[in-house]
């Protein structure tokens, strides 16, 4: 009974859901998802403007938010653009977890799922968490800092559209039936092969389109931190999320350059015949390694830090205290930055890379774990003291810190190299990653929506659905995620679209890991009908939610002294906010690095100060 | 909203040109326009080219493409046309204090600029370094007549055989060296103060200095192409010791990325007469890729020259707005300081 999953659609015949075309599945899901949101963008014009549909209208409300250079609308709208691939990419992820429900089964095709788990992995790394993290950074760090916007608006707008049209050309092999084949990671040589689908050309070329996007976003988030502090604020009278921000971005901003150069040289590869990676005109496959995980491990941090900066001043506020040990945080994340940058090669210790380099990265990234865990101890030691306020973001922040801590625990396994060649390619790392990327990041910003959702929209969320979304969450999250640690341990593995529990298949597994299969895939259904909760608790509070005061949590970092929804430009430009009670000394007088720049840039002493 | 301080008491057009007394651009078509411009390019792009064959029937759109890209310029220019520097943020921190806000911004882009061209030379180094050089092959006899061999055939073993062939780049190489002079000269012109200098004479030294670096600019690209593809002709001038002769382009010489039977006049030997043949695909793509990228970035600022030029043309360069210049001119040193990295990696060594 464990190798047929099947079952019928209520009033279509007996015609098994097997003989479904799972692109035809796919697809029509993702129209359907467009068409729900085209209702939903007319509905919130109707809700606007209740006196019906008129074009007059609905032409300069459109033309607003698709020419918008406002944060805060580029903030939402990164916002949407997140929540919808991470639906996306949630139906993604249901649809492999029905093939592997059983062994044997052939719901999805080998083919079918090599490109289903591309897809997911590339949707939820950069078309889902990313918008999200730029979402609420666009949001909020302009607000903490007490700037009007960011320091280049219009790029800022350029940053956001080149998304969505890159996600199109990411998906054009979907509706055409050839996706991308080749993982997330698109190893060479055989992504620059023929065998490998067609559509991983536009792949390629969608995400040389995500990387110009991301580079655009650093130089906005960069420039801005770095100029457009509020008088008073010094490097470290900074809140801390905007620190994760700036963390994030600097290490986005030198890693991603690396990665669009290999696309582009895959992309080269594919289309005008270059031979960067034709390894029978002598190019180097581990060349395209080096230069993916040079961007990719830093990349995981640049989703992660951010949540870290969610984290901080959750804890902070529903502690109703100072964050403890402020400056060892914000060295925590810089030592994190920096430390990203040597570590890679642990994604490569099967890849015959170097035994001496392979030796120095495994001694690098178990250094990662100091900082990490100066920030958990940091959070522990703030909650410690503090007179906790469980409201739904605490609640996301303290299984934020249960799952990350788990996952951080079981990512130490693969710095050591012998165990690395053990656990390489198996569901232990598939658990690894799920319980930082999801309990990490997504638990993060789960939080962050409940903490910053009221600031954003002037409503505020209701409470009980919040922690009925936290309980079944988090719950079948867990269930979903930690048996995967066991199936990777007796060495069930990973991108391979089946299983074998009966034959003598090298790849055979005890009978119990398919019981386990279906208990995994059971609770990811679950999982992901969870999340409805917060869809329709977002809906909810926007239909007739209560109105917002501005500081609803007791906060106070800039952004809960401005109105909740914040007004346009956020700050007075010609009067902005002033940080009272800082270090006159500190926030004034540039540092040796300081003047060495004011050199360089040769400051314009004749100007009067701060003008417009 | 309850209180926007005043701003959307004027009526900005998302089309331009924009009222810059009150602030940034609230809207802008520009930045939709330009990503589905660039989405149609790299779309028909990759139906235009598929691993090297070439399929014309792609060409009209990725020409729509190119369009849809220059009309999202045109439109944000339109808004900046009537820039005039009262509106130029400034920083408010340390250590950037009372330095235009831009100014960082173009320093920031620049870092991210620096990793794009190490990647590239990461790339070179790996495949100098772990590949053989032709020239060693064929010497080691290590080779049979007939069957490919893989090396490392550097561009400057043809570029640098003769002074005639390494002129396109030598010149070149002096042209953008002066062309950064003029931008800093158009620079000065902009920023003397007002009084001191006539204002149709700081109009046209400017536009014509910005004139200049843009001719030299296409100059660069055009001696590119013709080392890359035309080749030229060398005619005889008998009292400088001069003869008739044809400096073929390396298209011509047959390094090229699809070249997996490279032949050489260099490698043949002379005792048997046997030709040594070379694959060298991944040597030429490293040149192609690598200056070709270069060669992008100078077509950039051809086009970010192409509309200083013109607003320079119409007098709109005054000391307080003359700080747009050397914006582009940071920009440009740096396209000047790759080039003189990429020459002798390439063209010399």
């Amino acid at each position: 009974m464990w190798n047929r999953a099947e079952a019928t659609a209520f009033g279509f015949g007996s015609e098994p859901l097997e003989d479904a075309d799972p692109f035809k599945v796919l697809a029509t899901l993702i129209v359907v998802s467009v068409v729900l949101l085209s209702i939903v963008v007319l509905y919130v014009f109707y809700r606007n403007n209740p006196d019906g549909f008129e074009w007059d209208r609905f032409a300069p409300w459109i033309t607003e938010w698709i020419t918008s250079t406002d944060h805060k609308k580029i903030g939402t709208l990164y916002f949407v653009q997140g929540l919808f691939f991470l639906g996306v990419g949630g139906i993604m992820a249901m649809m492999i977890r029905v093939q592997l429900s059983s062994p044997g089964n052939d719901f999805i095709s080998q083919d079918y799922y090599n490109q289903f788990f591309t897809l997911h992995g590339t949707t939820m790394i950069f078309l889902a968490a990313m918008p999200l993290i730029a979402g609420f950074a666009n949001w909020i760090v302009p607000l903490q800092i007490g700037a009007p916007d960011l320091a280049f608006p219009r790029l800022n707008a350029l940053s956001f559209w080149l998304q969505p049209v890159a996600a199109l050309l990411i998906f054009t092999g979907v509706f055409s039936g050839a996706g991308a084949d080749t993982g997330w990671t698109g190893y060479a040589p055989y992504v620059v092969t023929e065998t490998a689908h067609a559509g991983v050309s536009m792949w390629a070329a969608g995400q040389i389109m995500l990387v110009a996007s991301s580079t655009l976003t650093g130089i906005n988030f960069l420039t801005t931190i770095a100029v457009m502090r509020a008088p008073g604020m010094g490097w470290f009278q900074m809140p801390l999320f905007t620190w994760s921000i700036l963390v994030a971005n600097v290490m986005l901003f030198l890693s991603i350059p690396a990665f669009g150069v290999g696309l582009i040289q895959v992309f080269l590869d594919r289309t005008i015949g270059t031979a960067f990676y034709d390894v029978a005109a002598g190019g180097d496959p581990l060349l395209w390694s080096h230069l993916f995980w040079y961007f990719g491990h830093p990349e995981v941090y640049v989703v992660i830090v951010p949540a870290f900066g969610v984290i901080s001043e959750v804890i902070a506020t529903s502690a109703r205290r100072s964050i403890f040990g402020y400056k060892s945080m914000v060295y925590a994340m810089a030592g994190i930055g920096l430390v990203s940058f040597i570590v890679y090669g642990h994604h490569m210790f099967t890849s015959g890379m170097s035994p001496t380099l392979r030796f120095v990265t495994m001694l690098t990234t178990m250094l990662v774990a100091v900082p990490t865990g100066i920030k958990i101890f940091n959070w522990l030691k703030t909650m410690h003291g503090g007179s906790l306020v469980y409201r739904t973001h605490t609640l996301w922040t303290l299984g934020f810190l249960v799952t990350f801590t788990l996952g951080g625990i079981s990512g130490m396994f693969f710095p050591s190299m012998g165990m690395d060649v053990h656990l390489h390619e198996t569901y232990f790392v598939v658990a690894h990653f799920h319980y930082v990327l999801v309990g990490g990041t997504v638990f993060g910003f789960y939080a962050a929506i409940y903490y910053w959702y009221p600031k954003m929209t002037g409503r505020m969320l209701d409470e009980k659905l919040g922690v009925l979304h936290f309980l079944t969450g988090f719950i079948s999250y867990n269930a979903v995620f930690w048996p995967m640690h066991r199936l990777g341990v007796i060495g069930m593995i990973r991108r391979t679209h089946t299983y074998y529990i009966t034959t003598d298949d090298f790849q055979a597994l005890p009978e119990w890991a398919a019981d386990w299969n279906m208990m995994i895939s059971v609770s990811a259904f679950l999982f992901f009908a969870s999340n409805l909760f917060l869809v329709a608790n977002m809906i909810k509070s926007l239909i007739r939610g209560e109105k917002a005061p501005a500081d609803p949590w007791g906060g106070w970092s800039f952004e809960w002294m401005t109105s909740s929804p914040p007004p346009t430009p956020s700050f007075d430009p010609h009067n902005i906010p002033t940080l009272m009670n800082a270090n006159e000394h500190v926030a004034n007088e540039p540092g040796k690095i300081g003047k060495w720049f004011q050199r360089l840039m040769v400051a314009d002493d004749t100007a009067e100060e701060g003008s417009h | 909203m309850s209180d926007n301080y005043g701003h959307d008491e004027h009526h900005p057009s998302p089309w331009g040109p924009h009222d810059w007394d009150h602030g940034a651009p609230h809207n802008s078509f520009a930045p939709i326009i330009l990503a589905i411009g660039v989405g149609i390019f790299l779309l028909m792009f990759g139906g235009l080219f598929a691993f090297g064959e070439y399929d014309p029937s792609y060409l009209p759109m990725v020409f729509v493409g190119f369009a849809v890209i220059a009309s999202a310029f045109i439109v944000w220019w339109r808004q900046d046309m009537s820039f005039d520097g009262t509106y130029e943020p400034r920083g408010r921190g340390v250590p950037f204090k009372n330095i235009q806000i831009r100014k960082v911004g173009v320093w920031v882009f620049l870092m991210s600029e620096m990793m794009i061209f190490t990647s590239l030379f990461s790339t070179y180094m790996r495949y100098r370094q772990g590949i053989p050089r032709c020239d060693t092959v064929f010497e080691s006899g290590d080779w049979v007549e007939g069957v490919a061999v893989n090396c490392y055939e550097p561009a400057s073993q043809l570029i640098a055989s003769s002074w005639w062939h390494i002129a396109p780049g030598a010149i070149n190489t002096f042209a953008l060296i002066i062309s950064s002079f003029t931008i800093v000269q158009a620079l000065r012109w902009a920023h003397k103060p007002e009084g001191s200098v006539d204002e149709d004479v700081r109009r046209k030294r400017v536009y014509r200095y910005l004139g200049a670096t843009w001719c030299l600019a296409v100059l660069f690209l055009t001696l590119k192409m013709v080392e890359w593809f035309i080749g030229f002709h060398v005619p005889e001038i008998g009292f400088l010791g001069i003869h008739e002769h044809e400096i073929h382009s390396l298209y011509s010489e047959g390094y090229l990325i699809n070249n997996d039977q490279y032949q050489s006049h260099n490698y043949v030997d002379e005792a048997t007469g046997a030709h040594m043949m070379a694959n060298i695909r991944v040597s030429a793509t490293m040149f192609y890729v690598t200056t070709g990228t270069h060669g992008a970035h100078v077509l950039g600022g051809i086009v970010g020259l192409t509309y200083l030029t013109y607003k320079a043309w119409t007098g709109a360069y005054k000391p307080q707005s003359a700080v747009s210049i050397e914006y582009f001119g940071l920009y440009w040193h740096f396209v000047d300081l790759v080039w003189v990295l990429v020459f002798p990696f390439f063209y010399l060594y």
